[in-house]
C-alpha cells in the first residue's frame, strides 16, 4: 500500500455538509471505501464522503487516529475502543454505525454494534421501538397472539417468584 | 428453535406481505438502518433480550430472529459452558470460560422432579417429563421455552432401556433427537427431526453385530452431528446427517490405568475405524483444587450431572473414555 512507503500522505476528506478534515493516508485507510479510492488513484483531491455529516466524520476521524495509532494490540485496541464508544448516546452510535457501515470500517463497525446491543440490554419494546423508529406493525389481535406463544413458552414452569 | 404454535399467527407466511408501515414524524437515524446492520445487531443480543424484546418489537424483527441462517449465527457466537445440575429442587449453575476466566452463574430454572436431563446440544437440552405428558422435550434454558415432541408409540414404550441424545446437523441446520428401546428381543433405534417430523423414524440396525447392538442400551454421548453408544468393547456411532449407524472395536487397553481424573483421548478415524491416541488428561494432582473450585461455586456436591450445554467446541468423533468407576 502507498501509505507504507516514504513520507506520509495526507488526505483531504469532505463530510456532505461540506466540511473539509486532513487525515494521515495510513490512518485513513482503515475505511475500506477510502482504501479503495486511494488504491485507484482517485483520491488525489479532496475525497467526498455524502453519507457522513460533519460531526460524525470528525469523531469517525478521532477514532482513526486514535487506532492507528496503536501498534498489533488487540487488547490495547479494545480497551481503546471501550473508551471511544463509553461517552456516545444513542443518537451518535446510531450515526457511527452507519458512517462505518459506508466507509466500510469493520472494526469499528463491529465495536459500535456490541455497543448497540448492550445499550439495548434489559430495554422495554416500547423503548427499542421509540430509537429505532419502528412503529408497532402487529395488530392487536397478532399482538396478543405473539404474547400468547410467549406465555406457551412458560407452560409448566415453575414462576421465579421465590427470590 | 421452532414456530410451534406461532404459525396461528400468520395463516399463511409466504403470501403474507411485509409492512414496513413507519411513523415518518419521528423519524430517527435507525430508520435509515438498512437490513444486514439490524440483522448484525440484533445477533450481539442475548437470547433473553430477543425473547423478551426484539421478537416482539415489529413483525420484520420477529422474522428475522426466527430465520435459520439467524439461528445459526446465533449459535456459532455463543458461550460454551457446562450446567451443573445439583439436584432437580435447585437452580443449576452454569460455569463458562469468557476472555480466559471462569465464570460461574445460576440458571434461573429449574428442572423439577419429574424431569430427566438426558443430553444437550448448542445449549438446548433434551429432558424427559415423566409425570404430566410422558414425553421428551427440548428446554432452551435461556428463553424457558419447552417443546415438546412427538409421543413415543406404545408399542415401542420400554420402560427399561429409553435413553435418547440431541444431536445437530449442521448441514441442514436441523436438531435431531435419538432414541433407543427394546422390542423383538432386540434393542433399536428412532430418530427425530425436530420441529419438522411428526412421527418416530426406524434407523436401520440390522447390520451391526449382536454385541454393538447390545451397546444401544446405554446412555449415548452426542458430539457434533454424532450420536455414540459405547459397549464393552465396540462403540455404536450414528452420523446424524446421514443417519447411518456404524460400528467399531473399542480402542485396545483403553481405560487401563486411568483414575477418576483421567482421560484418554482418541480420535476415531472414520473411513478406517482405527482408533488414534491424541493424548491423556491427568488431573489427579489438581484434585483438591478441583473440588474446591466446585465447591465454592455450587456448594458440596453429592449427587451431580455433567452436561455440555453447547457441544460445539467438541472436536467431532473424539471423545473421552472415562474409566467406568
Amino acid at each position: 500500500m502507498a501509505a507504507e512507503t516514504g513520507t506520509p500522505t495526507t488526505l483531504t476528506l469532505k463530510s456532505n455538509d461540506d466540511e473539509l478534515f486532513s487525515v494521515a493516508e495510513s490512518a485513513a485507510i482503515l475505511s475500506v471505501t477510502i482504501r479503495n479510492m486511494v488504491e485507484d488513484g482517485c483520491a488525489g483531491g479532496v475525497i467526498p464522503l455524502d453519507n457522513v455529516d460533519g460531526k460524525t466524520l470528525a469523531s469517525v476521524i478521532t477514532y482513526m487516529n486514535g487506532i492507528s495509532a496503536i501498534p498489533a494490540d488487540e487488547e490495547k485496541k479494545k480497551s481503546y475502543r471501550d473508551k471511544f464508544l463509553s461517552d456516545k448516546d444513542f443518537e451518535t452510535l446510531a450515526d457511527m454505525v452507519l458512517a462505518a457501515n459506508y466507509l466500510n470500517m469493520s472494526c469499528l463497525m463491529d465495536a459500535v454494534s456490541a455497543k448497540i446491543a448492550q445499550v439495548m440490554e434489559k430495554k422495554s419494546v416500547g423503548w427499542v421501538r421509540r430509537k429505532f423508529g419502528i412503529e408497532n406493525d402487529y395488530t392487536p389481535e397478532e399482538e396478543a397472539a405473539v404474547k400468547e406463544e410467549h406465555k406457551w413458552t412458560f407452560e409448566g414452569v415453575e414462576t421465579d417468584d421465590d427470590n | 428453535m421452532n414456530w410451534g404454535k406461532c404459525n396461528s399467527v400468520y395463516t399463511n407466511t409466504r403470501t403474507r406481505p411485509y409492512y414496513s408501515r413507519r411513523c415518518k414524524s419521528s423519524l430517527t437515524k435507525f430508520d435509515s438502518l438498512p437490513d444486514e446492520l439490524v440483522f448484525e445487531i440484533l445477533l450481539l443480543l442475548s437470547p433473553k433480550d430477543i425473547h423478551n424484546g426484539a421478537r416482539l418489537v415489529c413483525k420484520k424483527w420477529y422474522e428475522t430472529v426466527h430465520t435459520r441462517i439467524f439461528r445459526y449465527e446465533h449459535i456459532h457466537r455463543s458461550t460454551v459452558g457446562i450446567l451443573i445440575l445439583k439436584s432437580y429442587c435447585e437452580y443449576p449453575f452454569f460455569v463458562a470460560m469468557r476472555e480466559g476466566r471462569v465464570e460461574v452463574s445460576k440458571l434461573r430454572y429449574k428442572f423439577g422432579i419429574e424431569s430427566t436431563v438426558w443430553s444437550s446440544c448448542n445449549g438446548l437440552i433434551l429432558d424427559f417429563d415423566s409425570k404430566k405428558r410422558k414425553a421428551l422435550y427440548t428446554l432452551n434454558p435461556a428463553t424457558k421455552r419447552r417443546f415438546y415432541l412427538p409421543q413415543f408409540p406404545s408399542q415401542w414404550e420400554d420402560h427399561n432401556y429409553y435413553y435418547s441424545g440431541i444431536a445437530y446437523a449442521e448441514a441442514s441446520m436441523e436438531y435431531k433427537v435419538v432414541r433407543t428401546y427394546y422390542s423383538c428381543s432386540k434393542r433399536n433405534c428412532v430418530i427425530l427431526t425436530v420441529g419438522v417430523d411428526e412421527s418416530w423414524r426406524s434407523v436401520d440396525a440390522e447390520h451391526l453385530s449382536d454385541a454393538a447392538r447390545k451397546s444401544l442400551r446405554d446412555i449415548p454421548l452426542t458430539t457434533d452431528g454424532f450420536v455414540h453408544w459405547f459397549g464393552r468393547n465396540d462403540v455404536v456411532t450414528l452420523n446424524v446427517e446421514t443417519e447411518f449407524l456404524t460400528e467399531n472395536a473399542v480402542p485396545r487397553g483403553y481405560g487401563e490405568g486411568l483414575n477418576e481424573y483421567s482421560w484418554e483421548v482418541f480420535e476415531l478415524i472414520l473411513e478406517t475405524g482405527e482408533w488414534r491416541k491424541m493424548y491423556t488428561i491427568d488431573l489427579a494432582r489438581q484434585r483438591c483444587k478441583i473440588e474446591r473450585f466446585v465447591g465454592e461455586c455450587c456448594g458440596t456436591l453429592t449427587n451431580y450431572d455433567f452436561g455440555t450445554t453447547n457441544s460445539r467446541k467438541c472436536k467431532n468423533r473424539n471423545f473421552g473414555n472415562e474409566n467406568e468407576n
